[in-house]
């Protein structure tokens, strides 16, 4: 009985620490070029998508692709300062691959 | 307490660092100065599974043991996935570096952009760090 308990507290608290963990891969950042122009108007876009595998089965095979069109239909103007971060959430029996892109959207004033 | 020393001690000499990934991208020196600029960001790290495993080998009796191997299994189990470096519990630590970099160079004109994915290691224990070198453009203008 005090090594069923013992192993539930210790198991409850391995949960509480360890059950909720994630990866970062990768993190790239890109296209600084020139110097901001002046007179234009800029703003942070940012896009997300995510790929749900269970047990090895992977289901949404076209997750970048969604993040990188999903950032281009924010701005149709020039996108700067891009970042993009490919980290991995872990679960029970099954994980989620996240793509998170970030950028600068400038468009010249009107 | 002998092997908790010994444990001790190689965890303690095998501290190091570890290199995932690094990627280096356009260098431009024709339009003024370079200034280095450099943003970093990191979050502790560790491997659950592998202190239970550390744990079953430092354990005297059986039953413990037993216990920390159950621990050891039932962590791996809720911590499936594909992993760089020790699991962190907060993935959100290097979403703001465009900002940081924008801090140190607030003309946006950079180069020489060095993505660096790195940790520092001490056994089960890290600090899994992403960092960005790259140069400011000073045009003088």
């Amino acid at each position: 009985m005090k090594r069923l308990i013992l192993t539930a507290v210790l198991s409850s608290l391995m949960l509480a620490l360890g059950g909720c963990t994630h990866s970062v891969h990768m993190v790239n950042t890109n296209g600084f070029g020139d110097v901001m122009p002046k007179g234009s108007t800029t703003q942070y876009i940012e896009a997300r998508s995510e790929q749900v595998v269970v047990f090895g089965f992977v289901f949404d095979v076209d997750y970048v692709d969604e993040a990188h069109t999903r950032l281009l239909n924010q701005c149709d103007g020039n996108i700067r300062a891009v970042s993009t971060q490919f980290s991995t959430s872990h679960g029970f029996l099954h994980w989620t691959n996240k793509i998170l892109m970030k950028g600068i959207c400038e468009q010249p004033s009107a | 307490m002998y092997k908790l020393m010994l444990m001790s001690a190689i965890l303690l000499l095998g501290a190091c660092a570890r290199v995932d990934y690094v990627q280096l991208g356009d260098i431009d020196q024709s339009q003024g100065q370079l200034t280095p600029i450099s943003v970093k960001v990191s979050q502790f790290a560790i491997e659950m599974a592998a202190v239970a495993e550390v744990g079953r080998h430092v354990a005297t009796n059986s039953a413990a043991r037993s216990q920390s191997q159950e621990i050891r299994d039932l962590l791996a189990l809720i911590n499936m996935g594909p992993r760089t470096g020790n699991p962190v519990f907060d993935d959100t630590y290097a979403e703001n570096i465009l900002d940081q970099l924008y801090q140190q160079c607030p003309s946006g004109n950079i180069t020489g952009i060095r993505n660096i994915r790195e940790a520092k290691t001490y056994g089960p224990v890290s600090g899994e760090i992403v960092r960005i070198d790259a140069f400011c453009i000073q045009s003088g203008n």
